[in-house]
């Protein structure tokens, strides 16, 4: 079967204008979750080893709550669910400045908040404890000791997994659609629908995806060899 | 005499089996057999579907089915059909009219006609009450919609500024619009309206005037029967005239019912 593709057709107006916000929509979805995942994931993993049982077992629980459920029933909850507890005046506001931007963001960065915690509190067991407490017996406080000596070395330690998971969040982002994200996939849909060249809307999207995930994996690539100390 | 009778019998039905195939006249053989079989769905409420205590299919358009039977003379059948079937039904003769939610498009019209349209459903748009007066006022708002409807590119050629939110569902799109994550909701009146029904004596939502596009709905007759067709359009105009087309609708949209609605067209010939 021959297929008559026609991508010119998809980058013109207006679709291209279409495509071009969509950019702009998946990165600062992307760097808004990932900043909210990663920070809380290193705040996270940090509480799990600060000696407290009921800390460990509090990070412990968020953990597995977030791992548990899939991520549209998280992003289901945030924007219909627990949007509507907040104070009348917020919601308004919330509402008027791109509130599925706002609610996919916190939805998407929590639930990977979980995964970074768990790939950094495996860097955290790669380190001696030994470590810990001669940083300690130098006369260090417990959040310098894990800013200088320990964190370093555990965030080095789990590079691999971290990248890993920054790529599953870049790809998660496609979720958001179900709330009326205005992100790439929603309008290649869109474009799909006005203009029935479905074989051309998930190519394009599928190169899109592609190729940022390659970039990421790349740059990972990359921030990891700066990181690694000189062998001797 | 056993004979005779079984013979007649014959004659009968490959007489009336040769007659839709011989391009004879259709009205005559409905009303040789004495019976007008009506293809109608059976899960559109309120035009189409199974009353829950006596498990009948009831709604608008089996009343527009039988009254038009009525006016033929001759007793309704019901068959129910699907919505993706309906027109090969007809066009193969299973049954001799659609009284099926058809709305009106002229790729339809190539292989089907239309009778005098029966009913007119409005796209309108709903909004939260007294937030806005008219349909026009959503220019530059965020306007609801359900992916890949037709109401999108509807809603943008009369309010081009209008921001368009499109949801999976029109459950969720509702939702949306009850939570203010819109300002509006375009959908089919019909349907919009239960939709605030179901929120009960305190909803505030409300639809906008006037709607976005319009859709006539015709019974839907087989190509080349004139006289049929002539038929079924007489048997309309008389029901308008009567009033019987008003208190059908009022039967099942009007006032007293959750919808609500107000009957804005009268029957006439569909302008393709």
């Amino acid at each position: 079967m021959a297929i008559n593709l026609n991508f010119g057709s998809l980058l013109a107006a207006p679709h291209l204008e279409h495509l071009v916000a969509a950019l702009k929509y998946t990165a600062a979805l992307t760097a808004a979750s990932w900043l909210l995942a990663v920070v809380l994931g290193v705040v996270l993993a940090t509480l799990r080893v600060t000696g407290s049982r009921s800390l460990d077992r509090g990070v412990a629980a968020w953990v597995a709550y977030q791992q548990s459920v899939p991520m549209l029933a998280h992003l289901f909850l945030w924007y219909f669910g627990i949007s509507t507890l907040l104070p009348a005046a917020a919601q308004s506001w919330v509402n008027a400045n791109n509130g599925e931007l706002i609610f996919a963001s916190i939805a998407i960065g929590l639930c990977m908040s979980a995964y970074f915690c768990e790939d950094v509190r495996s860097g955290l067991r790669a380190i001696p404890h030994g470590q810990q407490e001669a940083a300690r017996s130098l006369g260090l406080s417990f959040v310098k000791s894990m800013r200088y000596v320990i964190l370093p070395q555990a965030i080095r330690a789990s590079m691999p997994p971290f990248i890993n998971h920054t790529v599953i969040l870049f790809k998660n982002t496609s979720l958001a659609m179900a709330l009326g994200a205005a992100e790439m996939t929603y309008v290649v849909r869109e474009i799909e629908n006005q203009t029935f060249r479905t074989f051309e809307a998930y190519t394009l999207a599928t190169v899109f995806y592609l190729a940022v995930s390659l970039g990421l994996m790349g740059v990972g690539v990359l921030v990891t060899r700066r990181l690694q100390i000189p062998a001797r | 005499m056993k004979l005779f009778k079984l013979f007649s019998s014959l004659t009968i039905a490959a007489v009336s089996a040769a007659v839709p195939l011989a391009h004879a006249d259709q009205l005559g053989d409905v009303k040789a057999r004495g019976a007008l079989t009506c293809g109608v769905v059976s899960t559109l409420e309120p035009f189409a579907f199974q009353d829950a205590s006596t498990r009948d299919v009831v709604g608008y358009d089996v009343d527009f089915c039988r009254a038009v039977a009525k006016h033929l003379g001759v007793k309704a059948e019901l068959k129910v059909v699907s919505l993706e079937a309906r027109i090969p039904e007809l066009t193969q003769g299973r049954v001799d009219l659609l009284a099926a939610v058809l709305g009106y498009n002229p790729a339809r019209a190539e292989q089907i006609a239309f009778s005098k349209a029966y009913f007119v459903s409005n796209q309108s748009i709903a909004a939260k009450k007294g937030a806005l007066k008219h349909r026009d006022d959503l220019a530059g708002k965020r306007v609801a919609s359900i992916k890949g409807s037709s109401n999108i590119p509807l809603t943008l050629k009369v309010l081009p500024t209008a921001q368009i939110v499109s949801y999976d569902d029109a459950p969720s799109a509702f939702t949306a619009l009850v939570q203010g994550k819109v300002d509006g909701y375009v959908l089919s009146e019909s349907l919009m309206r239960r939709f605030i029904a179901k929120l009960g004596s305190d909803a505030n939502i409300e639809v906008l005037a006037p709607p976005v596009g319009r859709e006539s709905w015709g019974l839907g007759v087989r190509k080349g029967e004139a006289a049929f067709e002539k038929a079924v359009d007489d048997a309309l105009d008389a029901m308008e005239k009567s009033g019987e087309a008003q208190q059908i609708f009022d039967k099942w949209l009007g006032a007293r019912t959750i919808y609500q609605m107000r009957r804005d067209f009268k029957i006439e010939k569909i302008s393709g």
